[in-house]
């Protein structure tokens, strides 16, 4: 059975959601830099599982976890770049001469 | 509908908010979504119709042009889920059914069907602060 919970009953919101969030939040240019754009499972200010999907993700963090663990409720986030409409991309032409 | 606080950014500027969705196992899902004025329905990554509670309309795959830009068309799945906001301050809304869009996308947007429609927004980028309530 999982250890990991992902969902929470109305009003019983884990204390360390918000502030997960808010740690992703504030180190997202390190994480991307180090994950790339994927999903993230974090609990407690530490990335427990990456992947390209949000299932893959939640399958990682179950491997990475202590079998001596209990209950976690971690938090997922997906890893993107936040000016995807902006991204610059130099246009190669064949005869561009710089 | 309480007022709800949101995360205010700049840099880029945008407004976030705290969403809670109901999922399969009848517990809710937290995720952030950004407010997004631009948006007619509010749009969520395909990758949560997995764990999500969702009712599906009927004719519900759509193709959409994203910002009014030739050429970028993607495919969405109209559906309805159940949703409240909440903040960091113990603020929260009783969950209500609002339409959605589910796409190919990484970031959840809170648009007007449901939501924005019935609600006032007030955001404050001076002072880094926000607020959605209905009155």
């Amino acid at each position: 059975m999982s250890k990991i919970r992902m969902s929470h009953v109305y009003g019983e919101t884990p204390p360390n959601v918000f502030s997960d969030f808010a740690w992703v939040r504030e180190h997202q240019k390190e994480l991307l830099a180090q994950y790339g754009e994927c999903s993230i499972i974090v609990y407690r200010e530490r990335v427990i599982g990456s992947g390209l999907t949000y299932e893959n993700a939640l399958a990682d963090a179950e491997r990475n976890l202590p079998t001596e663990s209990g209950e976690i409720t971690p938090i997922h986030e997906r890893l993107h770049d936040k000016h995807a409409f902006y991204r610059v991309r130099r246009i190669e032409t064949p005869n561009a001469s710089n | 509908m309480p007022q709800i606080n949101l995360r205010v950014y700049i840099d880029p500027g945008r407004a976030e908010i705290f969403c809670n969705a109901l999922r399969l196992d009848g517990g809710y899902e937290t995720f952030v979504a950004v407010v997004d004025t631009g948006a007619e329905v509010s749009l969520l990554p395909n990758d949560l119709k997995n764990v999500l509670d969702f009712q599906i309309w009927e004719n519900a795959d759509i193709e959409l042009e994203q910002a009014g830009l030739a050429r970028q068309i993607f495919r969405a799945t109209r559906a309805n889920i159940t949703l409240f906001f909440e903040d960091t301050q113990g603020n929260k809304t009783i969950p209500a059914l609002i339409p959605v869009w589910f796409a190919d996308t990484r970031q959840p947007l809170i648009g007007f069907a449901g939501v924005l429609d019935k609600a006032i927004l007030q955001i404050d980028m001076l002072q880094n602060a926000g607020w959605l309530y209905q009155p």
